[in-house]
């Protein structure tokens, strides 16, 4: 059955003939056609949300307590400055208590319906029915996500002729204006899509109630963050747009906004695709983009002469940012479903740098110890190159790098083992998997923190061995001093062979799941691309319009 | 189960009729055109499914052809719910595969879901939403455009006859109101599958009725149609055969007939003799009864004699009318003589040996 057969054929439906619902018809010609148009092109779900939200009370009640909190404080403050609003500078004032009337529904309410939405899919029993229809999970997302933009835009209109009113007050620029609006839609949309990935990533029950708390009181940190940004904005008028800092800085919160926000719609597509589909490859595609984001940033800093600090902290950031990524990673499944080998590199060279980017829990360790190790040469790099690096200051950052990679390296791989030998007896979640190696991580860093603080007797032992496994420990040495360059290196060495011999047991496994070769489609499958989009008919081969037989003529023969 | 069993000969398929000339449904809708497939609309291939150690489904396998209605029948927990939700993409299975028009579950989803209407055994429903714009929001979730989805709306709501319910919200439903509704919801983008887990459900007899009129014409119009019901009197008068589950397990697969088949019958028989007070009256022809080798249980009720006739499964007919004869010619004058057919009750308590979970 082909998919046209599959669907409604146009044809077959007679036209209602009582009309039920003929809203196309209702316009005249044109414009009835281009708004109908316009209207299949709209994302379905965001189409139902907007339904949805027009008739919800939540949504009428906010939109109501949002134009009479702005009235009242119009009016008050009107009838307080009095004859002396011809004169004085009061925009600024006004405009705090209206940027706290805007970000409550912008950075609280928007973003915990987003996350209520797609949570009530599951409490309503709808998210099945979604899911079995041929919406894909970018869809549900993207019209979830639209949705939030919407009411964001909605509240924002809302509010827009007190806003404008404030200028006329004098006391704030039009810039200010407008990186707070900037500000506000931005954190909007990004916390909704936060709430989205929560939501995703919770279908259980208790699970939800847990994190529908933690996330409201996130929200409330995040408008508390965003109302000191805008006092400190408003306070000190920092901005200089004329300036290159002021660009500059722009630019890397953009950037990295923006990043984060792929990286985040990106992990909520993947929470809502069918298991056996690719869910892994776009994650890491968005890693790989703010990670590059990041280093490109980094060494602008160290171009322009960011601190020597800087760069080991940075180092330190990625590295954290790559464990946590690494530990979520290397909990993937290592068969890969027919679905996905389908679409696996062919070419040695496409198979030798695009394999990493395959779902899977080899794969991902692969994927993050690389990208770990490029960030660490680039780091040691910059440091050698750098000259102000003296008195062995390279050196130094080199063994810190050398030592950080090389723990995560080892834990990674360590935790990869576990979580292996374990799906061997019973069942391990992605979560499950990532709390794995969180924990094992903890416990190898704890541990020496945990014995100092027994008795003196044990105190006084011999315990290298036992804090030769503490990042944290031996790091944190290394940076005051307590541990000399000598001792630093023979620590290197120790760890690193460590994690190489780890590294190298975890590479062979990886290299299992890169022995799976790519599938050809199945004939259904075939047949069925076949149906729906014929291939054009060749051209004639001589002039007496001789055309060469079809695949499928063939085939039939 | 043997493949044969689980495999049997298809029914007749549907005639295809020709785009545009061929029948039409009451609606004046062409019935569906059943193109040459490459293979059952519905097959499951040895399909396991465990949780942690519970082994939910235990190698399924079974095919349901186009234009059949076919029976998912088990108790509670049996895996019912687990192997529809596995052929509807829901859920994947941990072994095995199933296949809906020729396409994995697994490997290929989406062309599966285009293929496929499941309803569930919840309604779905959400706030704030009349029925047409249920209905429209699901038909724009199947990539119905324009004119076509108006059509598809249109010819849903007169199929469940719901086109005076259109502005309606649908919290205000009743429940056989808001099945129509998820029927409607399943069949929008007229699927050549339905999966329907439990549809009848809590609804009165009426509803009951209309639904199984509905699922019927669904299965006219040449769609497989897999339901489970735990009303079996439901599933009997419109399922061509039925797949009998339990413990995870699938321990027959066919119809009534053929399942029950292969063993003695005991068939249910009331008799009434006219004459009660007399030497032939009821008493006399129960303690006649009493004496014959192949009755079982003879008593007489204010309904007449009842018992149960022994025969071999294809000797149905031969033992009744013998039995009549040999009642007739032993004098007695036999005003009324009933035989009770083998109910899908039955043959479940045979099959799974009356046990209950």
């Amino acid at each position: 059955m082909s998919h046209a057969a599959a669907t409604p054929r146009a044809a077959g439906r007679p036209a209602g003939a009582r009309g039920v619902d003929d809203r196309g018809s209702q316009l005249p010609g044109t414009p009835a056609r281009l708004l109908e148009s316009l209207g299949d092109r709209v994302n379905p779900i965001l189409v139902k949300e907007t339904r949805q939200a027009l008739k919800s009370r939540q949504f009428v009640l906010w939109f109501v307590l949002l134009l009479v909190a702005s009235w009242v404080a119009t009016i008050a403050a009107v009838a307080v400055i009095g004859p002396s609003i011809y004169y004085v500078s009061a925009g600024g004032y006004l405009l705090k208590v209206y940027y706290v009337i805007l970000c409550v529904p912008l950075v609280v309410v928007t973003p915990f319906s987003a996350y209520r939405s797609l949570a009530a899919e599951h409490e309503e029993n709808t998210r099945d029915l979604i899911e079995v229809s041929t919406l894909t999970p970018r869809q549900v997302i993207n019209g979830k996500l639209g949705s939030a933009a919407l009411q964001t835009l909605i509240y924002g209109s809302a509010l827009a002729p007190c806003i404008a009113f404030t200028y006329l007050l004098r006391g704030v620029s039009l810039l200010q204006i407008g990186v707070l609006l900037a500000g506000a839609v931005l954190a909007s949309v990004g916390l909704s899509a936060v709430g989205l990935l929560v939501a995703a990533g919770t279908r259980q029950k208790y699970a939800q109630v847990v994190m529908s708390v933690a996330l409201a009181g996130g929200l409330f940190m995040a408008l508390w963050a965003m109302l000191a940004w805008a006092w400190e904005l408003l306070r000190y008028d920092t901005l200089d747009f004329r300036g290159p800092v002021y660009w500059a800085v722009t630019a890397v919160v953009l950037s990295l906004y923006a990043t984060t926000l792929a990286l985040v719609y990106a992990a909520a597509v993947s929470l809502t695709t069918f298991s056996s589909a690719n869910r892994s490859t776009p994650l890491r595609l968005a890693l790989l983009a703010q990670q590059t984001v990041f280093v490109a940033w980094v060494a602008g800093g160290v171009a322009v002469g960011m601190p020597f600090s800087g760069l080991r902290g940075a180092f330190f950031v990625a590295a954290a940012y790559w464990f946590a990524a690494g530990a979520a990673l290397c909990g993937e499944q290592p068969t890969l479903s027919h679905r996905v080998r389908r679409s696996l590199p062919q070419s040695l060279l496409g198979r030798a740098l695009g394999s990493w980017l395959q779902p899977g829990g080899g794969s991902g360790y692969v994927f993050t110890v690389a990208n770990l190790a490029a960030v660490a040469v680039l780091t040691v790099l910059a440091g050698w190159l750098d000259p102000r690096a003296a008195g062995g200051a390279a050196t130094e950052l080199a063994v810190s790098v050398g030592l950080l990679v090389s723990y995560i390296v080892a834990y990674l791989g360590l935790g990869r083992l576990v979580v292996t030998a374990l799906r061997k007896v019973t069942e391990v979640s992605l979560l499950g998997c990532f709390l794995i190696q969180v924990l094992i991580a903890l416990a190898g860093s704890g541990l020496p923190y945990v014995v100092d603080t027994l008795t003196d007797r044990v105190r006084v032992e011999n315990l290298v061995w036992l804090n030769a496994m503490s990042p944290t420990w031996n790091l944190s040495a290394l940076e005051e001093g307590a541990i000399g360059l000598d001792r630093g290196l023979t620590l290197l060495v120790t760890v690193g062979a460590a994690a190489l011999a780890i590294g190298l047991v975890n590479l062979t496994l990886a290299g299992r799941e890169a022995r799976q070769l790519r599938v050809g489609k199945p004939r259904r499958v075939v047949q069925d691309e076949l149906e729906q989009q014929p291939p054009p008919e060749a051209a004639p081969t001589n002039p007496w319009g001789d055309r060469p037989r079809s695949a499928g003529e063939a085939a039939g023969q | 189960m043997p493949d044969a069993a689980a495999n049997p000969p298809a029914p007749p398929t549907p005639a295809a009729p020709a785009a545009g000339d061929g029948p039409r449904a009451a609606s004046g809708r062409p019935l569906r055109t059943v193109k040459a497939s490459t293979g059952p609309p519905i097959e499951l291939r040895g399909v396991h499914r465990w949780f942690g150690p519970t082994h939910a489904v235990n190698n399924v396998s079974f095919r349901v052809e186009p234009g059949e209605v076919f029976g998912y029948i088990g108790p509670n927990g049996a895996g019912k719910t687990t192997s529809m939700r596995i052929l509807s993409t829901l859920d994947e299975p941990s072994a095995g595969d199933a296949l809906v028009d020729g396409f994995s579950v697994i490997d290929d989803p989406d062309r599966v879901r285009a293929r496929l209407g499941f309803m569930p055994d919840y309604f779905g429903t959400y706030q704030n939403v009349n029925v047409w714009e249920y209905l429209d929001f699901f038909a724009r979730a199947y990539g119905l455009h324009a004119e076509e989805r108006r059509r598809a709306i249109q010819y849903t709501m007169d199929f469940t006859g719901l086109d005076d319910l259109a502005r309606k919200p649908i919290d205000g439903l009743s429940k056989g109101m808001k099945q129509r509704l998820c029927l409607g919801r399943t069949m929008i983008h007229d699927p050549s599958v339905m999966v329907l887990d439990e549809p009848a459900a809590g609804l009165d007899p009426r509803a009951r009725i209309e639904l199984r009129e509905m699922i019927s014409r669904l299965a006219d119009l040449g769609k497989a149609v897999l339901i489970s019901s735990h009303i079996l009197t439901e599933l009997a008068e419109i399922c061509d055969r039925v797949a009998i589950i339990e413990h995870g397990e699938l321990i027959a697969v066919g119809t009534v007939d053929e399942i029950s088949g292969h063993a003695e019958e005991a068939i249910r028989v009331r008799v009434r003799v006219a004459d009660p007070g007399g030497e032939r009256g009821a008493e006399s022809a129960r303690a006649w009864l009493v004496a014959h080798q192949h009755v079982e249980q003879p008593a007489v009720t204010k309904e007449g004699i009842t018992f149960t006739l022994l025969c071999e499964h294809d000797q149905r007919e031969a033992s009744l009318a013998g039995l009549l004869a040999e009642l007739v010619g032993a004098g007695f004058a036999v005003t009324e003589f009933t035989s009770r057919g083998k109910s899908l009750e039955d043959v479940f308590l045979h099959v799974t040996k009356g046990r209950i979970q």
